[in-house]
């Protein structure tokens, strides 16, 4: 019985993990289009509706099945056809340790709502999002194509720079929750600081939040950091030669790594999936009043809480594409290494210090 | 010798000239519609009126002899205002339909209205014009419109003093007089075309031509007519590539569209014949050989130059080696240029052997254009024609080719049938027009023995046919050189075109011959004659600067002065 | 002339720290966001081929060829708008008119409308206003090349 609830939990969360990237796609054109005045997809349609564009992800899955799946001539044709799915894999096993809600009660039977509860948590994050940049270098250098080898170049530098950064940055706070373990982390959040404020991330570690936002996009190979691909520059970069459902798998990917990052982000400095004073039982406001809430409810409103934080965080993370310009490839790097993991460094003295004083 | 001054100039001219002609000397171009330097005055147009000091009313400079001291304006406002009102007169019943006339471009009136004419026009509306016939077709070369006639006379002097067959007259009186023939009966002679070219405006206009560009989509190339030993001058009007409109598909480029005579006052003066006019139809004809052909098992075979070359230089030097330099000979041609004979006459001597046979075209039948009672090969007139109809049989023999190809090839076909000639190259075909049939035939069997038998020309043959090599050449618009004409006056002929297909400049071809025989390297026209200047004795000291565009004659005893037939550029055709 | 930035020699504290003008940047775009989201009129998109936006009728369009009252050509074949051609795509073979006071017809008139710069010299340089701009059409968009040259017949049907 555990273990079909298991798998029930794993298909729940892949599933909803692949129609978030799919759904992605449509946000991210309508979001760009309204941005820039413009209307975006609404051409798509099933019996003359086009439900707001929203056809369109559904075309798009159709086109890229349908579509030659193209191998270049002097490719090495084993690493080319698996560099997406090494691309792609990490992606989605990272979200197995996010939890999104608390647990369900059902009976007797008590549900995590996390697929796995691992104590090393946050490591397991790191370890396999640095597997990540390899489906990247491996596509761009099997692909035989400059453009796709310099794209495959400059996403391991920069993952590798940022990879560096990204770890650094969030040691501030495990110091502060004294935890690495997701499902602690977000318990922790739950307390409250003089009885008032939550204490969630972004309020203990302001700054680590605005660094890890920042090595996260730059993680995920985004405008403002989207060097190895860089349309203007080299073309696609490492995703060049790909085709079809090939270069389906590294468009999903990078979508589905926006959810990660902002399940991630979530997690870690906005409480995850906590509304403040809501408890097991019902709200309890610091004022005194009470508000009692069946427990399922309270499931329920927390999962919710959980979504909507991350749909607000994709929602900015596509916002950011849309605002900000490239970097140069030294600017990324400069402020990859001289700007960010001093600051994270710094982060992390003044942290110890003020733990130091305070404890 | 008399001096007098217009515009303030001094001119000093002889007497009994007009005023119109000092004028001209002194640098003022008068304008004038009926005035002909090559026709007689008749002072009907009044546009040349000037102002004489002394005289109350303007004088036509046209038919008014200069007097000493005589002081003349040719442009006062009240001369200007004249020449306004005589314009207005001459437009009165002129239509505007300069975008439909083949003359636009190239009309006199059209220039000169420009130029001094510009009046405020009193007439209200066109339809007070004066309406005559349109298009009327006076024989098989010229339309006549009589609406666009100004009566400036030209055409009838024409007719009445250069080729005497009066055949041109005034009809009616008043507005409605007309230019026509009597009963509209058609124009003839070999003349007919210089008709257009007199005509100032368009009311004369060429059929052949009528439609078929429009002049400034052509630019004029100097060239010398090809078509008898007289040599006119002309020009070509061709579309180059890489010329001004170049993408209209149904105007095609690299092509010569009309000739126009060159004014040359010891040559032809104004004129040419309607034959050489017509003549570039043989330049753009379907049959013209475009690439070397060697004889195989199955007939001529297209080839490339480089094998061409190779075999015919390996396989000469090969029978020159077996049976002596004798054994080898080459053929001069009167069609083609004094360079390429000389070439051939050059390469010849380097083999050790040395040609004296030239051949001569002599047409059969008729020519497009040509009215006469016997063939154009027999055709001669008292004006321009020559019974010659080769345009360098003074040149090829001044190179040192001095026998004629006749009846048996000046020994040549005896000699080929007794086998001791073995290898003939020849410029051009020898055998085109053979008047008798028996003799073409016996002549065409000889050849057939030949070991090696090169034919190089522009157009294929029954003797090309039985070649061992076939070498196209081009026309005389696709390449330069000079032509020897019957007065012995050496003239340029220019390229106006690029070769069709892969055929090259036939001096092009000979000289890589006389490369490949070490007789020296040849890279244009021009160097070929200097090397000719300097070896034939007949053409000592000149070269293609002091040819110019008169010509030298031959031996070198004379230029010609500057002025005796000197035209000013741009002025367009009609002078 | 090109324009020169004067740029400062350092930046800004402000400047430096990337965040409040990142920050400043991003809500420029979530007030359009948001504006656009809640006032879709006032989006500039056109729905092309089923909504069109009105065209100014002094816009050069495709050619039509004028008729006299008995439906033939105006055009007298004169060559004058072949000459005045920047692009070279007009072409033209004249023919006999049978009627002497017009003289010229053309036999061949076609316009290569993928070599067309749609500049109106050619209807400039008409002395019949036999050509005209003014169809209303735009453009003519073809598969191959070929087909995009149009001749007499085409063109009189405007």
């Amino acid at each position: 019985m555990d273990f079909l609830i298991e798998v029930i939990k794993v298909f729940v969360v892949a599933i909803m993990l692949l129609n978030m990237a799919a759904i992605l796609t449509w946000v991210e054109r309508k979001e760009s289009a309204l941005v820039q005045d413009r209307v975006g997809p609404n051409r798509a349609s099933i019996f003359g509706m086009s439900l707001i564009g929203l056809l369109h992800p559904v075309a798009d899955a159709i086109k890229m099945i349908m579509k030659e799946d193209f191998v270049p001539q002097h490719a090495n044709r084993f690493l080319f056809k698996i560099a997406p799915a090494l691309a792609v894999f990490p992606v989605f096993v990272v979200f197995a340790v996010i939890p999104f809600g608390d647990v369900l009660q059902i009976g007797e039977r008590v549900i995590k709502l996390q697929i796995a509860d691992l104590n090393v948590g946050i490591l397991y994050i790191f370890a396999l999002s640095s597997l990540a940049v390899y489906g990247v270098i491996i596509g761009g250098w099997a692909s035989n194509n400059k453009y796709s080898l310099l794209g495959g170049m400059r996403a391991a530098s920069q993952m590798i720079s940022y990879e560096v950064c990204m770890g650094v940055t969030l040691v501030g706070l495990f110091m502060i929750f004294g935890t690495v373990e997701l499902d602690d982390l977000v318990r922790y959040q739950g307390e409250l600081i003089g009885g008032w404020i939550p204490k969630w991330g972004i309020l203990v570690q302001p700054i680590s939040f605005f660094l890890f936002l920042a090595t996260a996009m730059a993680e995920n190979k985004r405008i403002p950091f989207d060097l190895p691909e860089g349309d203007s520059e080299i073309v696609a970069g490492y995703h060049l030669e790909y085709s079809g459902f090939r270069f389906g798998m590294f468009f999903l990917g990078e979508y589905a790594e926006i959810v990660v990052i902002s399940a991630l982000v979530t997690t870690l400095f906005f409480g995850g999936w906590q509304i403040p004073y809501l408890y097991g039982n019902g709200f309890h406001f610091p004022w005194g009043a009470e508000l009692a809430i069946v427990p399922w409810a309270v499931s329920l409103l927390q999962v919710g809480s959980f979504s909507i934080k991350v749909l607000f965080f994709c929602w900015l993370l596509v916002l950011t594409r849309w605002t900000f310009p490239r970097f140069r490839y030294d600017q990324v790097m400069r402020m990859g290494w001289k700007m960010i993991l001093p600051l994270a460094l710094a982060n992390i003295v003044v942290t110890g210090i003020v733990l130091l004083i305070f404890n | 010798m008399m001096t007098l001054t217009i515009d303030g100039k001094k001119v000093e001219v002889p007497e009994g000239t007009k005023v119109i002609e000092a004028a001209q000397k002194a640098g003022i171009t008068i304008p004038r519609f009926c005035y002909h330097p090559a026709l007689s005055i008749a002072g009907v147009c009044r546009l040349c009126t000037v102002a004489i000091e002394g005289q109350k009313k303007g004088a036509i400079s046209c038919n008014t002899p200069v007097a000493e001291g005589m002081v003349v304006y040719t442009n006062t406002p009240e001369i200007q205002e004249t020449r306004k009102g005589i314009y207005e007169l001459h437009m009165a019943n002129h239509p505007i339909d300069c975008p439909v006339c083949d003359q636009s471009g190239e009309c006199v009136l059209q220039n000169y209205y420009m130029q001094v004419g510009r009046y405020k026009s009193a007439f209200k509306n066109t339809a007070e014009k004066v309406q005559k016939r349109k298009v009327v077709h006076l024989g098989e070369k010229i339309v006549l419109d009589t609406e666009r006639c100004i009566l400036c006379d030209r055409c009838v002097r024409f007719c009445n003093e250069i080729t005497k067959n009066y055949e041109l007259n005034r009809f009616n009186r008043g507005n409605h007089t007309e230019i026509g023939t009597f009963e509209n009966r058609p124009l003839t002679g070999n003349y007919q075309e210089n008709l257009v070219d007199v005509c100032p405006v368009g009311a004369l206009l060429s059929k052949d031509f009528r439609f078929k560009v429009r002049v400034w989509w052509v630019e004029p190339v100097d060239s010398i007519c090809n078509q008898c030993s007289r040599g006119c001058n002309i020009q070509l009007h061709v579309r180059k590539k890489g010329g001004q409109v170049q993408n209209t598909v149904f105007h095609p480029t690299n092509e010569v569209y009309r000739i126009k005579p060159r004014l040359h006052a010891d040559v032809n003066s104004y004129w040419i014949c309607d034959v050489g006019r017509y003549s570039y139809k043989q330049i753009h004809t379907e049959s013209r050989l475009s690439q070397p052909l060697k004889k195989g098992p199955r007939g001529l075979q297209a080839k490339g130059w480089a094998d061409a070359f190779e075999d015919i230089a390996s396989r000469m030097r090969g029978i020159a080696q077996k049976s002596g330099p004798s054994s080898v000979a080459a053929l001069g041609s009167a069609q083609h240029t004094n360079e390429e004979n000389y070439l051939l006459w050059r390469w010849m001597k380097k083999m050790g052997t040395s040609p004296t046979v030239y051949h001569r075209a002599v047409p059969k039948g008729g020519r497009p254009g040509f009215h006469g009672d016997v063939d154009w090969g027999e055709f001669e007139d008292n004006l321009l024609i020559q019974k010659d109809k080769n345009p360098n049989t003074r040149g090829v023999q001044a190179v040192g080719f001095h026998k004629e190809f006749t009846l048996d090839g000046a020994g040549l076909l005896p000699a080929i049938e007794r086998g001791e000639i073995k290898a003939l190259y020849c410029l051009g075909d020898p055998l085109r027009d053979l008047q008798n049939k028996e003799t073409f035939l016996s002549a065409l069997s000889a050849m057939e023995r030949l070991e090696l038998l090169v034919v190089q020309d522009a157009y294929p043959s029954d003797l090309a046919s039985r070649a061992t090599w076939v070498l196209p050449g081009v026309t005389f618009a696709e390449k330069e050189g000079t032509f020897t004409n019957f007065q012995g006056r050496v003239q340029r002929i220019r390229k106006a075109i690029e070769p069709l297909g892969e055929a090259k400049a036939d001096w092009e071809i000979l000289s890589e011959f006389v490369k490949r025989f070490e007789g020296g390297e040849f890279s244009s026209a021009e160097g070929i004659f200097e090397a000719l200047a300097q070896e034939i004795p007949a053409f000592h000291g000149m070269t293609y600067e002091m040819i110019g565009s008169k010509g030298v004659m031959l031996p070198l005893t004379q230029t010609l002065s500057p002025q005796s037939g000197e035209r000013a550029k741009g002025e367009g055709f009609n002078p | 002339m090109a324009i020169v930035v004067q740029r400062k020699e350092r930046l800004s504290l402000a400047e430096r720290l990337y965040i409040p003008i990142l920050l400043g940047g991003l809500v420029v775009t979530t007030r359009r966001f948001f504006r656009n989201l809640f006032h879709p009129e006032n989006l500039v998109t056109v729905q092309y081929p089923e909504e069109r936006r009105p065209i100014s009728p002094q816009l050069r369009f495709r050619h039509r060829l004028t008729k006299r009252e008995d439906g033939t050509p105006r055009c007298v074949a004169c060559m004058c708008c072949p000459t005045a051609c920047p692009a070279n795509c007009i072409h033209i073979e004249p023919q006999e008119h049978s009627d002497p006071t017009i003289e010229k017809r053309p036999a061949r008139f076609e316009i290569d409308l993928s070599r067309c710069v749609f500049c109106g010299l050619c209807v400039e340089a008409c002395p019949c206003d036999a050509i005209r701009m003014d169809t209303g059409k735009l453009g003519s968009p073809s598969y191959q090349l070929k087909n995009m040259v149009v001749d007499i017949d085409f063109l009189l049907k405007g």
